[in-house]
């Protein structure tokens, strides 16, 4: 790929990153479009930082390349690559003010006072830190600290924006709040947006697209329903929400392929393509579980397990609820309180799920 | 109630002769040097004749100026050479790194300074690096004599103010490695190069031993002249003792004033999170 208008934002291409005999990133291939928000997402050590830090022009990748808007970028030092970058430590200059900080972009591209002024005052106000310019970045709050981290990584007006881990220092209220900004400012300005979490609600409710990475692959890329809703490996699916899962083995049945789980058939959902004497899983979020209390309430088509209600979490507007089953397994299901159900323990239940909520996983194909 | 009194009496008793203990010895040439006479216990008669006598004859005057130029020298020469060294090393990843960072903590404070005047003197005795006796080398061995207490609080600056993540935000940001020290990291570590600045100021204006050894016949520092004259001249060499005291204090004063200045903001932070 060569420069041109058709170019994708950043492009990486097949690279790889050790560090001794650690494998931080594996033959990883990105696209990134133009005004989109991507984020990587993944445990600590799955290569979501390094992979950043690659962009961010901070490491060097062993073998692949990277492009920015077409042009190549893998051996360009970081200063000369016009992203900007926020850290999870602020990395604010602590000798400057808020006002100096923001303008030390501009400085140092040797931008004009006046100009210098405006922009930060104009910066300032999209991050609503107007009237603290002459503070030192010492005497603000956390949530402060990264807003202002976040106009001195704009200033420049960079191509791109690299965020890694921005809200995991900060309290888990203000962190909601930032992110929803963080997210309307990135919409605003429509600037192409890498972002790196280990907190999958963070990367579900702000991200045009998903990637779930372990151990320096890449799992799964897709938008935040998708990968909620279709995760394609058992990883995306117990990393990203709850997931509940019955294992068993694929048996033939005049209904056609059924998991047989203990003593129950389960059937799978239309279009699922596995043959008798597979190993497989089926995988349903605790929201698409449903109890009854009689077998005659659960609805027509509907798979069936038995089970014994256990501990009852109250959350406000849904209650978990523990359903023990015939084998010891704990299964989590997710009662909106509006249903007005109030389960109670040791009680007999019958959990049902429509096949079309459940997602298949193949065993022998788990991983790679 | 009693035994608690007894016991802080005696405390009191053990810290006012601990106080004595260290002072005194500092003292007594300080009120030696302003004293016309001191046979009893208690000094007679206040002067700064011995004073005088330094700023007036040629020998003594001369020893202070070349004593102030060997430190200033020693100084620059160690902040030139430590502010680097400490990024680098700091910089250094995995044992190897560790490694030097101790190793270059302690060096060469493990040998004794008889011996590092011996290597001195060794070293630099034949071509093409005959410089024994040249004033040049007494620089450089003050340098290396002050090396690991400028190298020590550097790197402690260094490490404190977390280099790496503030030179790659200064990186993102457009700045090169040029304008990354000129702009962040030099005004954030100045207050460690300023402690390093002190001490090897006041160990250069002391140092002794190294320098009796490689002292060619040009030049004297304060110190030797000092060890000169108390064969013959006991009151100047106590108002010798007063000079070098006033330099080292003079100093510390002026490194406090400049690294409370410059550490204004850090100070405030404490405030700030508290």
């Amino acid at each position: 790929m060569t420069s041109g208008m058709a170019s994708a934002a950043v492009e990486i291409n097949e690279v790889s990153k050790r560090f001794g005999n650690v494998v931080a990133v594996a033959e990883f291939s990105l696209e990134v479009q133009r005004g989109e928000l991507v984020t990587l997402l993944g445990p600590s050590g799955c290569g979501k930082t390094t992979t950043l830090r690659i962009v961010a022009g901070f490491e060097r990748p062993d073998t692949g390349r990277v492009f920015i808007f077409g042009h190549e970028v893998t051996h360009v030092p970081p200063e000369r690559r016009d992203v900007g970058m926020v850290f999870q430590n602020y990395a604010l200059f602590p000798h400057m003010t808020v006002f100096q900080n923001v303008a030390f972009p501009m400085k140092i591209a040797k931008r004009p006072k006046r100009e210098i002024c405006e922009k930060v005052a104009e910066y300032l106000a999209l991050v609503r830190l107007k009237g603290l310019e002459r503070r030192y970045v010492t005497q603000l709050s956390g949530g402060q600290k990264q807003r202002v981290a976040l106009a001195r990584a704009l200033a420049r007006s960079p191509k791109i924006l690299l965020l890694d881990e921005p809200l995991s220092a900060l309290d888990a209220k203000i962190r909601v709040q930032l992110r929803e900004e963080i997210r309307q400012l990135q919409q605003k300005l429509g600037i192409t947006t890498l972002y790196v979490t280990h907190d999958q609600e963070e990367a579900l409710s702000i991200s045009d697209h998903i990637v779930v990475m372990n151990e320096g692959y890449i799992e799964q890329v897709g938008p935040p329903t998708e990968i909620y809703f279709r995760p394609q490996t058992l990883f995306v699916a117990s990393f990203v929400g709850t997931m509940n899962f019955f294992s068993g083995v694929a048996v033939d049945t005049s209904e056609g392929p059924k998991l047989k789980w203990h003593d129950s058939l389960l059937a799978f959902p239309s279009g699922a393509e596995v043959a008798p004497g597979e190993e497989v899983s089926l995988g349903v979020r605790p929201e698409r579980l449903e109890l009854a209390f009689e077998r005659e309430a659960v609805p027509q088509g509907h798979n069936v397990v038995p089970g014994e209600v256990g501990f009852v979490t109250f959350l406000g507007s849904i209650m978990r609820v523990e359903v023990k089953l015939g084998d010891g397994t704990e299964v989590k299901i997710d009662v909106p309180t509006k249903e007005r159900i109030t389960p109670e323990r040791g009680q007999r239940v019958y959990l049902c799920f429509s096949p079309e909520d459940a997602v298949v996983f193949k065993n022998s194909c788990v991983r790679r | 109630m009693r035994k608690e009194v007894v016991v802080d009496l005696v405390q009191k008793v053990v810290l006012v002769f601990l106080i004595l203990y260290i002072v005194l010895p500092l003292l007594v040439p300080l009120i030696f040097s302003f004293s016309t006479l001191w046979m009893d216990i208690v000094p007679e008669g206040f002067t700064v004749r011995w004073y005088l006598k330094i700023f007036h004859r040629h020998k003594y005057y001369q020893g202070l100026i070349t004593s102030l130029l060997v430190a200033v020298s020693a100084v620059a020469i160690d902040v030139f050479i430590c502010v680097p060294a400490a990024y680098a090393i700091n910089r250094l990843r995995g044992r190897a790194g560790g490694l030097l960072r101790s190793a270059f903590k302690i060096f060469p404070l493990i040998f004794p300074p008889i011996v590092v005047g011996t290597g001195f003197v060794q070293a630099f005795n034949r071509p093409p690096l005959a410089w024994s006796g040249s004033l040049m080398l007494a620089v450089f061995a003050h340098a290396t004599l002050g090396f690991p207490f400028m190298f020590r609080n550097v790197l402690a600056a260094f490490q404190t103010i977390d280099e790496r993540t503030l030179s790659e935000a200064a990186a993102s940001l457009g700045a090169n490695l040029w304008q990354r020290f000129r702009y962040v990291l030099i005004p954030n570590v100045i207050p460690g190069i300023l402690a390093g600045s002190l001490l090897v100021f006041a160990i250069s204006m002391g140092e002794f031993e190294v320098t009796s050894m490689i002292a060619g016949f040009g030049w004297r520092t304060m110190p030797l002249l000092l060890y000169r004259s108390l064969i013959d001249d006991i009151r100047t060499a106590s108002a010798i003792s007063g000079i070098l005291v006033a330099t080292s204090i003079l100093a510390f004063l002026g490194m406090t004033l400049i690294s409370t200045r410059v550490g204004a903001g850090k100070l405030r932070t404490k405030g700030a999170r508290e």
